[in-house]
């Protein structure tokens, strides 16, 4: 009895704590966008919530622009990240002698900075009057602060999606320089034996190897950006915000009638995420990337 | 790639400067900067008076000792809650295993806020907003899934038959633990405690909303600077806290060098890697 | 190995209980206090902790509560001020909306400082404590409790629900140096916008000072500001009294910055342009704000500030006491002292804050007049009887957000 239940009372305490501190709120959460709100003397279930919410135009307004953050964020970190990876594999090739780890930890130093400065240094760098700006002025590129574009608090969400390039760039690095590495050794090989041309090789071995990890990475990054929620409420506008900021906003409007309509975003949210977490799980046992992951 | 290596090597180098430390530049510079109109590149005159403020404020030093404070408390639960539950996983035949996994893994995904905002009315009433305990309890869903898996993967690598062996020399359970499997663990323990610390250190909303402004940790003081406030101030606390960040990750590290030097040990494994 | 879950969970106790600290506090029926004796409130409130819930994002502001009044309150009066850093004034409604329906009766928060739109949303969920303003000396003493900016909160009657803390009032800022004879009135200003064209702009509503300045227009263009004291949908004709105000912004328009195609977003980058000397105009409803700039070394020394001659938008900022607060008495006696005349005096310098005084200067003793006119309020800054004769009431917040999407309509889209 107790071999065989052993393992069941190890998972306990661990599977105990997610399942009530993290699926409790999550249920808590899921009457309540229900309207179950004894609170306040709502106790009838209905999707009056949902209804409301799927037929605002600020729902879908949201939802788009939360859709755009995290398809470009995702998209510049990966271009970003893989021309990181690139770029460190070169230099270890020229400084053989050093110890090329430390160079890693350096470039990945954004990863361990918080959302909150990332963000910061953003606003920092490009609002209008920022640091980017007033080297173009230096250079003579630009004559006043107002041909700088809006790329900090703008509508578009520029400054979310510069922010997360930046922050998560590293991260995708970290998951394709193994990769590289890897086919390194067999790199030199293949053109003395092949007399292959670099331009060949990247794109009939390299690309292929990395191409696995590189989408899980990229994948993950938008499954992140997609539910964050410090970044785009530092750099975002008011109107349209993010989901998890609409979402915020609703829960923090002074009034209890539209909290039920916040627990609905969450919902939706954590239905989504759950979705694309599924589909990258998949993927990623199907190609095998994510090792260790169970 | 034969050709101009050099050259080649010069310009990452030159981009990957470019990439990541240029940007601390005009954090360093807003935060000692007394008057810094555009398009001046270089502020005009110089002041430490953000840097004044951030280190005489006594709040800053008790924010940065409370947020290291429920970083190591959430982190010596995760601990305690993983190792029993990774070595259930690693080493036992257990049915239902990926249901199991979901369920740990499932922070990883889901949002975080979701939860607490939706748990937030039962905390209030249970009266554990407003205090470190309510905080702790909230940081343990987003940071136990690296820990759990950074263990996970340093189970894996475990042999049983160490265990095995020190069984049959008469070794008990509890010695076993610690001189065996402990001594094993200790990276991959390590390694997730380090995201474990990094990530609790990076919560502002699920503290926000359950520490109610009691709980003062250091993004909670930050952000009404970053969001409009002084941008000196802003930006000393900015470099403080991701100094603090860094600090931490920096220490765990040591901490994990100096293991290897001591014992020597041939283990190159148990590093996770982090979203 | 079995000892595993056993350990664990002891160790989870024991380090949850190791931080559970404090948080007993006696949350006895407090109400008699808003009828007690002042020297019963203050007997009470002696070794009281009170905490202050406030916006924590200007250093200034920061430090005259940490470094000036709390060890004063310490000192006089036993109590523990304790400031609390908020990032905005609508969490701590929030908060305490959570809090009345959770029943939390031993609530954390003794003052908490609010204004306009939260102050309604605080009064129409009873989350204030009670009408407390008329037990405080100082407020009897020095407060014109009927004058309109202490009556009322952007339109909304205060009833003693909150104390005035200090006053805010809409200024415009120039450089002496470049403009001598800056517009005193929206019809100067039309004519002065076409003499110096792209020398003018104001931050695009729904920002706060562009606002302002929007219901500043309203009030020069439609006939005064007395018609609109009552809520907005009481008015039937709305729609074409607000009409002149959107000619005269669309009139001007041609001859704004950048020809008007694009208004700065926030006053921050307003102040920019007016700081790179792009612009020869900005706006501040603070005041002190331009002083405070020229001091950090931002604005020109030749900046200076002025009114119209019919008087600008003015506002107060006040202190109260939530329902559940569990340190009223001492909540009382801290708002007292904040609102006593030293305190008020050392607010307006710039050096701590530079925030304009709550109290009726007539009601002062004249020693006490002369130590706040002595306060170097800096060059930039008008003198505090000027301001105060020039004063005009803040619309309700219906009429704000009315006013700020018809601007979207009218004006951005034309």
């Amino acid at each position: 009895m107790w071999r065989k239940s052993k393992p069941y009372l190890l998972l306990l305490p661990a599977a105990a704590t997610i399942i009530l501190l993290f699926f409790g709120g999550i249920f808590d959460g899921l009457l309540k966008s229900f309207g179950y709100f004894p609170a306040i003397g709502e106790t009838e279930l209905n999707l009056a919530a949902y209804d409301r919410l799927l037929h605002s135009a600020s729902f879908w307004e949201s939802m788009e622009l939360t859709l755009r953050v995290a398809a470009l964020s995702s998209f510049l970190s990966a271009v970003i990240g893989a021309l990181i990876a690139v770029a460190l594999f070169f230099l270890n090739e020229s400084m053989k002698t050093n110890s090329p780890k430390a160079w890693h930890r350096l470039f990945q130093l954004p990863l361990t900075i918080p959302h909150l400065v990332a963000g910061y240094i953003v606003v920092l760098l490009f609002t209008q009057s920022g640091f980017v700006s007033r080297v173009l002025a230096a250079f003579g590129w630009i004559d006043n602060i107002t041909e700088f574009p809006v790329l900090v608090n703008d509508p578009f969400g520029w400054g979310i999606i510069l922010t997360y390039a930046w922050k998560e760039a590293p991260f995708v690095s970290l998951m394709l320089y193994p990769v590289l590495s890897r086919i390194h050794g067999s790199w030199r090989e293949v053109s003395r034996v092949f007399g292959a041309g670099n331009w060949q090789f990247i794109r009939e071995i390299v690309v292929p190897a990395i191409m696995p990890g590189w989408a899980i990475a990229t994948f993950i990054v938008f499954v992140f950006t997609f539910s964050a929620f410090e970044v785009p409420y530092l750099l975002g506008v008011t109107y349209p915000s993010v989901l998890p900021v609409y979402s915020y906003q609703l829960y923090t409007s002074g009034t209890l009638s539209d909290r039920p309509e916040a627990l609905a975003v969450n919902m939706i949210l954590a239905a989504i995420t759950i979705l694309l977490g599924l589909v990258a799980y998949y993927f990623s046992k199907r190609w095998n990337v994510l090792k260790g992951w169970g | 790639m034969k050709k101009h290596p050099q050259l080649l090597s010069l310009f990452a180098f030159i981009a990957l400067i470019i990439f990541v430390v240029v940007p601390f530049v005009p954090l360093i510079l807003s935060s000692v900067s007394f008057s810094w109109r555009w398009p001046d590149v270089l502020p005009e005159s110089w002041s430490f008076r953000a840097w004044e403020y951030v280190l005489n404020d006594g709040r800053t030093w008790q924010a940065v000792g409370i947020s290291l404070w429920i970083a190591l408390i959430v982190t010596a639960v995760n601990i305690l809650l993983a190792l029993p539950a990774a070595n259930a996983l690693v080493r036992y035949p257990v049915r239902g295993r990926w249901l199991f996994e979901a369920i740990i893994f499932a922070p990883i995904i889901i949002p975080p806020f979701i939860s607490v905002m939706g748990i937030h009315l039962t905390f209030l009433r249970l009266g554990l907003t407003e205090t470190v305990l309510g905080v702790v309890l909230a940081h343990i869903a987003p940071t136990l899934p690296y820990m759990f898996r950074a263990v996970m993967i340093s189970y894996q690598t475990l042999s049983a038959d160490w265990e095995d062996q020190a069984r049959m020399l008469g070794a008990r359970a509890l010695p076993r633990f610690f001189h065996v499997v402990l001594p094993h663990l200790l990276p991959g323990i390590l390694a997730g405690a380090s995201l474990s610390v990094l990530i609790s250190l990076s919560q502002y909303l699920i503290t926000f909303i359950i520490g109610a402004g009691q709980v003062v940790t250091l993004p909670i003081l930050l952000f009404p600077f970053v969001s409009g406030g002084d941008p000196g101030i802003a930006s000393a606390y900015s470099l403080l806290y991701a100094a603090i960040a860094i600090a931490a990750l920096v220490g765990m590290d040591a901490a994990l060098k100096r293991y290897y030097q001591l014992n020597k040990a041939p283990q190159d494994l148990a590093k996770g890697g982090k979203p | 190995m079995k000892l595993y879950p056993i350990t664990a969970i002891g160790m989870l106790a024991l380090a949850l209980s190791a931080c559970s600290s404090e948080e007993a506090g006696s949350a006895t029926d407090a109400d008699s206090l808003l009828t007690d004796d002042w020297s019963v409130i203050q007997d009470n409130a002696q070794g009281q902790e009170v905490n202050m819930y406030m916006w924590g994002g200007n250093d200034n502001i920061n430090n005259y509560l940490d470094d000036w009044v709390a060890p004063r309150m310490k000192e006089q009066h036993g109590i523990e001020l304790v400031r609390v850093p908020m990032n905005d004034a609508q969490d701590i409604i929030n908060q305490l909306l959570d809090e009345k329906t959770a029943g939390k009766t031993d609530g954390s928060m003794d003052i908490v400082w609010i204004n306009g739109e939260n102050f309604k949303a605080a009064k129409d969920n009873d989350l204030l404590w009670g009408d407390f303003t008329g037990q405080l000396p100082n407020f009897n003493d020095y407060v014109d409790a009927d004058a309109p900016e202490v009556s009322q909160d952007f339109g909304e009657p205060v009833e003693g629900l909150e104390a005035p803390w200090g006053k805010a009032q809409f200024v415009f800022v120039h450089d002496a140096n470049q403009h001598e004879n800056p517009p005193k009135s929206m019809t100067e200003l039309a004519d002065w916008v076409k003499q110096n064209p792209g020398q003018f702009t104001y931050p695009a509503p729904p920002d706060f000072t562009g606002s302002a300045f929007v219901r500043q227009v309203l009030y020069e263009t439609t006939g005064g500001h007395e018609q609109y004291q009552q809520p907005a949908a009481d008015i039937e004709d709305l729609e074409e009294r607000l009409e002149p105000m959107w000619q005269y912004l669309n009139s001007i328009e041609p001859y704004l910055w950048r020809e008007g195609e694009t208004y700065p977003e926030s006053l921050a980058k307003q102040d920019q342009l007016f700081a790179s000397g792009e612009i020869g105009m900005t706006m501040s409803y603070d005041p002190a704000l331009a002083a405070s700039e020229v001091l950090k070394g931002r604005f020109p020394e030749s900046t200076r500030t002025y009114l119209l001659d019919g008087g600008t938008l003015a506002n107060t900022h006040f202190l109260s006491i939530p329902f559940n607060a569990s340190d009223k008495a001492g909540a009382l006696v801290a708002i007292n002292e904040l609102m006593s005349p030293a305190a008020q005096t050392a607010k307006l310098s710039p050096e701590n804050w530079g925030d304009l005084t709550a109290l009726d200067l007539e009601k002062l003793s004249p020693e006490q007049q002369q130590a706040m006119n002595e306060v170097d309020l800096g060059e930039a800054t008008l003198s505090i009887e000027e301001l105060e004769q020039n004063r005009l009431p803040e619309l309700s917040s219906d009429y704000i957000d009315i006013i700020e999407k018809g601007w979207t309509e009218h004006v951005a889209k034309e």
